[in-house]
């Protein structure tokens, strides 16, 4: 009976495992150019690393600490791992940080060009149901952004696609159909 | 027996003083109204893009108002969209471009605090500048400087056009549909566009 306990619980960190390698696969697919140079990381196994991340709180931007796992392979890979975290939304203990998307919305695809421009794709669920002034807008853009260039090296600016789809705007204000950078930058 | 006439008449006075002082008060809107040649009123989002709470819709109450002062004025003015319907930022821009108007303003709603966002092309930027700086002043002078903020955003709207101009944000909680709160927001907006109106602070 012991003898199946382990057996089974051998397993269940095998698929665990396994799923967490598929969907970094899936990520490395997605990527439509070849330029993310491979990290020094390459090869390692799953590793542990803190990651500074970005939430709107009033009119400014607040950082979060937060420790994640990560394969460590390439920087879209870095890159997902940073905005999977960013879609959980803030922690409690952060006070009155608020979330830069609504809870529930899904990062759809990823990829960094030459230029080192991160072009976020997100289901349709960010844009419904929290709606933003300007100064939110920006700060949610911002968000993704400071969280980005700060944790993954070859990041220079973001740029989101709602479905796969170009966009002109997000919520409305602020020009989403170029990738945006140093006029993102945290003053 | 002649204080107390004296005090009759000031009594008997004091309304008509009032109705003289708002009927001046309108004609000096309508003074400012008249300082563009041409306008472009852009009310924020429309149709399937809804913004705040009740921003397609207020924006769009304000800048009929805002239209009817224009052309009492006998200002040329037009408007990006006059129903409760989507308009593009790319339509938005392209229409104010294609209109070449004087002065550009755009209409929007914010959570907390009076933003007013400034054109930035290099031809148009100091007038812009001006602009705002009035427009911020003015506010401030209504509504307290707590209520305004001076923070500058990279919008779509201010970064493509072609004219001076702003985008003018107005607190959620601010009723429009109150008179007494909707007239000095108009005031502010108006008096911005006489550059004279800076002296007189
Ligand atoms: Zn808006």
């Amino acid at each position: 009976m012991r003898v199946l306990w382990i057996f089974l619980a051998l397993a269940l960190i095998a698929a665990s495992l396994a799923a967490g390698v598929y969907k970094g696969r899936m990520r490395l697919l997605e990527q439509r150019t070849q330029p993310v140079l491979p990290s020094a990381a390459e090869g390692r196994a799953w590793e542990t690393v803190n990651a500074r991340l970005f939430f709107p709180k009033g009119d400014a931007l607040t950082a979060e600490e937060r420790r994640i796992t990560l394969r460590g392979a390439s920087d879209v890979e870095r890159a997902g791992a940073v905005i999977d975290e960013l879609l959980r939304g803030p922690i409690l203990l952060s006070g009155l940080a608020e979330p830069l998307v609504p809870s529930g919305t899904s990062l759809k695809g990823l990829f960094i060009d030459a230029d080192g421009s991160a072009y976020i794709d997100l289901d349709r669920s960010a844009l419904s149901g929290a709606p933003k002034d300007a100064t939110g807008e920006y700060l949610s853009i911002q968000g993704f952004y400071e969280s980005l260039r700060q944790n993954v090296g070859s990041v220079q600016a973001v740029k989101f696609l709602i479905d796969g789809k170009e966009i002109d705007t997000l919520w409305g204000h602020l020009d989403a159909g170029r990738p945006v950078a140093d006029e993102y930058d945290e003053e | 027996m002649k204080k107390l006439c004296v005090c009759l008449i000031i009594i008997l006075l004091v309304p008509f003083a009032g109705f003289a002082s708002a009927a001046g008060s309108d004609g000096e809107l309508l003074r400012y109204a008249a300082s563009a040649g041409k306008v472009v009123i852009d009310p924020g989002h429309g149709g399937f893009d809804p913004g705040l709470p009740g921003e397609k819709e207020s924006v769009l109450v304000l800048a009929g108002k805002l239209r009817d002062m224009f052309r009492e004025a006998g200002t040329k003015v037009a408007l990006t969209r006059d129903a409760n319907r989507y308009v593009s930022l790319q339509e938005r821009a392209s229409r104010v471009n294609n209109e070449t108007p004087d002065l550009y303003v755009g209409l929007h709603r914010s959570r907390a605090r009076f933003s007013v966002f400034s054109a930035i092309e290099n031809s148009v930027r100091a007038e812009s500048e001006g602009l705002r700086d009035r427009m911020l002043a003015g506010l401030a002078e209504a509504f307290g400087e707590d209520a305004v903020s001076s923070r500058q955003i990279p919008l779509y709207m201010t970064e493509h056009i072609h004219t001076p101009g702003v985008l003018v944000e107005i607190p959620a909680n601010i009723d429009l549909d109150d008179e007494t709160v909707s007239t000095p927001v108009i005031r502010a907006i108006l008096q911005a566009l006489e550059p004279s109106s800076e002296n007189r602070r």
